[in-house]
Order: structure tokens, then C-alpha cells, then sequence
């Protein structure tokens, strides 16, 4: 028998609930679910409260609601006047163009914009606005992330979901090297893929960089959070994976902002953690 | 003997409703589409902008505005991705339009607060599920007013990301809303 020390904060249950934690946190609350009445309990009582306030919700709604019948009616009636008016050449544009035809205009869009950013990278950019802002900041020149031919397919699909393999020991040292990190303590920082392995990153030492924990605001836990919001948003189909790669690689600090809608890392991030610390 | 013509039932529905009826020609594949749409999201559209303090029929209205929009913005050949998340997120911007345009009206949420008959044969279970519910209204209409909302949206049955995109709120922040007034309505209920 396990006794589980620490339970499960109470968002993070509702989150459960709700459906809305990533499939590595799920797995691990309901591994501890299994194993703990007090949190299957608070869990329980959870849902009965959402169970009553639907209740109420509806039944408090539902009794003035108007019947459908007559705006149905009038509804259908609108629809037909103007489905009979004349479009706009815009309209007419729109209904001829297919969805393959845009496709293929992003497609190109999205080739010049992947061009021109390597050509940025190619003549040595200076820092970006990221690493001004933090001088932890990866460095583009030697880690401008580098990503395998995959798919949203491949990355997505079950089993794909592991943390970051261990970087070898000897590459380690090679990245914090060039640095000039000389006697990096153990545990103070994450030799962190720049894109992350889950979102197509590679382990080759352009994809590397060492992440201090806990010495700025925008530290290893909240580029952690952000990797995790970024695969979950790729596999939904919310976000390209290129886009993905793109935004990550050039400033995650950036990256983050963009995706959590926010100007400073979140709160609940303060301790998010999906890679191991290097020690 | 019936000495004027009966009208036809496109006629009719003009003189009731004061809307040109179309030549009856077989509807589109985009007007069956919005109509789908329309016959799937009407009443949890509604019931959303009622929270908002609308009317019911200033809430229909409404309703009616957003599944207009929907076909010209579809005949404009824009983004389909997420549609009820988009038909959500005009209703609520054109339902607080509307609301301030009906502002000194009384506000429909005071009706929404009562609860209405129970048809469970026990008058002493009635009284007590009228007095949870009566306690639970309170609560939420206490609650700050982005709090309702995105405890009513999610009441029909929006995701907590589509919720952040119709209120213009972050994720975090949606989930640390809805976490806090399930709480508070949880203390209410005696949990």
C-alpha cells in the first residue's frame, strides 16, 4: 500500500476535472487518485458542486426561454432575403477560392518568412530582444535551435510523450563551455533543447543551452511551461509546428507572452517541471 | 365561402414578421449550414445572454444578429475554425451592446434569480432543493461580473481556452476564475 504525502492542489484537481491538464500531468494525478481517498473525496465533491450549479443554471434559464418556433421562422426568413442578394465581389472571390488554394498561398508565405529568418540567423544577428531583457537569454549565434524533418503526426502520436532524453555528459560540458559557464553546479541549472525534442528539437549542440533555475524571473520553469503549452497546441491543431518551432527558436520569452497571454510568467509556473535539472 | 384568397405561407410570414420573404428556391448549402448552426447553439446562446442581463426577447434578437453575422462572415470566405467559439464571442460582444443600449431597463438577471416551480411530489425535498438553489443564485450573482461570466460559459459548454478567447483573458487567468467561484459556491452549498 501507498500512502501519498502530498495531495493534489485544488486547481489542479479541477483541472483534472475538467479535462484541461496536459496528458503528462493527467496521468499523474490519476495515478494518485487511485491511491488516495482524501483526494478522490475532494475530487467528488468537486463535481457535485458543478453538478448543482448546472442544475440551477438551467433550471433558473430554461422556463423564460422563448420558443423556437416563430424565431426560427422569422430567422430562416432573413437568412433567405439576404442569400438572395447579390454578393460582393469579395463574396464572389471567397465562394470560388478553395480551401486548398489558400493552403497553398500560406504554404508559400510561410516559405519566403522560414527563408528570410535564416538568412537573419546566417549574417549574425546581435542579441535579441529576449536576451537584452535577460542576459540568460539563449544566444543565437550558438544556439540557434535545430529541428528534425518530423511531423505533427509523428510528434503527436502515443508514446511520444516522455520528457527530453539526457544530453551526454561530455556535450553537456561542451554547451556550458561556450557560455563560458566554467564550473557549473549541479542542479542550478537545465541543459535545455531550445526546441524541444517533443516539438522536433534535436540533441545536436545548436539546439542546447544551459537554462539557470530560479536566478530570473524568466527562468527554466516557465520555458518548461511554455513547451508543454506549445506541444499541446500543436497536437490540438491550434498552432503549426513550424510556427511553433519558428516562435520558440527566435525568442521564447516572446513565445511565452504570446501563448499565456501574458507580459510575466505565471504564478502557478513558478515550479512547473518537465526536465530533470543537469547535475 | 371565403371571399379572400387565403394567403400564401410566404405571405404570411411577411405580414407577421415585416420581412420580405425570398423567392421559395432551395436554401444554399451555406444557409443550411448557418441554420444547423443556429438550431444547435440557439438556446445556450440565449441562456448565456440572459446572464448578461438581456431580456429573452432582446436576448433572441441578439441571437439572431450573431447567426447573420455568421453567414456573411462565412460568405466572406473567413476562418471556419471554431465556430461556436466565434458565434460566443459576438454574442457576448453584441449582448453588452445591447445592454448598455437598454440600460435603465430592468435587468433581466432579478427574473433569472427566482426559482421556478418544482414538480417533485415531496414538499419538503422542494423546499430544500429552492432554498440550495435560491443560495446558490446569490453566489453567482455576487460573483465579479468576468467571474460569472466565465462560469456561464462554461455552463454551455465552452472550453476553458475558448472562454479566454470570447472574454479576452488568458488561459490562467479563466482557470483561476472558474477554480474561485466553484469554490465560493461550494462554501455556499456546505461543501
Amino acid at each position: 500500500m501507498r500512502f501519498p504525502n502530498v495531495h493534489v492542489s485544488e486547481q489542479e484537481l479541477l483541472l483534472a476535472a475538467e479535462g484541461e491538464l496536459s496528458r503528462r500531468k493527467i496521468v499523474k494525478v490519476r495515478a494518485h487518485l487511485a491511491a488516495c481517498w482524501t483526494c478522490r473525496a475532494r475530487m467528488r465533491q468537486i463535481e457535485a458542486t458543478i453538478v448543482d450549479f448546472v442544475e440551477t443554471h438551467q433550471s433558473s434559464l430554461d422556463p423564460t426561454l422563448p420558443a423556437a418556433g416563430g424565431p426560427r421562422r422569422v430567422f430562416r426568413a432573413r437568412l433567405a432575403e439576404l442569400a438572395a442578394s447579390k454578393p460582393s465581389w469579395r463574396q464572389w472571390f471567397a465562394l470560388r477560392l478553395t480551401n486548398r488554394d489558400f493552403a497553398s498561398a500560406g504554404l508559400a508565405l510561410t516559405t519566403v518568412l522560414v527563408i528570410v529568418l535564416l538568412l537573419r540567423v546566417a549574417s549574425g544577428p546581435g542579441p535579441s530582444v529576449a536576451q537584452r531583457a535577460n542576459p540568460d537569454a539563449p544566444d543565437p549565434r550558438l544556439t540557434p535551435g535545430m529541428t528534425q524533418p518530423l511531423t505533427r503526426a509523428d510528434l503527436c502520436s502515443a508514446g511520444n510523450q516522455d520528457s527530453a532524453p539526457a544530453v551526454p555528459r561530455a556535450v553537456a560540458l561542451k554547451v556550458f563551455e561556450a557560455y563560458g559557464v566554467s564550473d557549473p553546479r549541479p542542479r542550478a541549472y537545465e541543459l535545455d533543447y531550445l526546441i524541444a525534442p517533443e516539438l522536433g528539437g534535436t540533441n545536436d549542440i545548436r539546439n542546447l543551452w544551459p537554462q539557470p533555475y530560479r536566478t530570473v524571473s524568466w527562468d527554466a520553469h516557465a520555458k518548461d511551461a511554455l513547451e508543454d503549452r506549445l506541444y499541446e497546441l500543436v497536437c490540438q491543431g491550434d498552432v503549426d509546428l513550424a510556427t511553433a518551432q519558428r516562435d520558440v527558436a527566435t525568442d521564447w520569452i516572446a513565445a511565452y507572452k504570446k501563448y499565456f497571454h501574458t507580459d510575466q510568467p505565471l504564478a502557478m509556473h513558478a515550479a512547473f517541471l518537465k526536465d530533470q535539472p543537469w547535475e | 365561402m371565403e371571399l379572400v384568397p387565403p394567403a400564401d405561407s410566404s405571405t404570411r410570414l411577411s405580414l407577421l414578421t415585416g420581412v420580405r420573404a425570398a423567392p421559395s428556391t432551395r436554401p444554399s448549402p451555406l444557409e443550411e449550414e448557418v441554420t444547423r448552426l443556429y438550431d444547435e447553439l440557439r438556446v445556450p446562446v440565449l441562456r448565456y445572454l440572459m446572464t448578461l442581463g438581456l431580456s429573452p426577447p432582446d436576448g433572441d434578437e441578439v441571437v439572431q444578429e450573431v447567426f447573420i453575422a455568421l453567414f456573411q462572415h462565412l460568405r466572406n470566405g473567413k476562418s471556419r475554425k471554431n465556430l461556436p467559439g466565434w458565434v460566443f464571442r459576438v454574442a457576448h460582444n453584441l449582448g453588452l451592446k445591447q445592454r448598455y443600449a437598454a440600460r435603465g431597463r430592468e435587468a433581466a438577471l432579478s427574473d433569472a434569480s427566482t426559482v421556478p416551480f418544482d414538480p417533485r411530489p415531496n414538499p419538503e425535498e422542494q423546499a430544500v432543493s429552492r432554498q440550495r438553489q435560491t443560495r446558490l443564485l446569490a453566489v453567482v450573482r455576487a460573483l465579479p461580473e468576468q467571474d460569472r461570466c466565465c462560469l456561464h460559459l462554461r455552463a454551455e459548454g465552452l472550453r476553458y481556452r475558448e472562454i479566454a478567447k470570447v472574454l479576452g483573458m488568458s488561459l490562467g487567468a479563466v482557470s483561476l476564475s472558474i477554480h474561485r467561484s466553484l469554490a465560493r459556491l461550494s462554501r455556499a452549498d456546505g461543501g
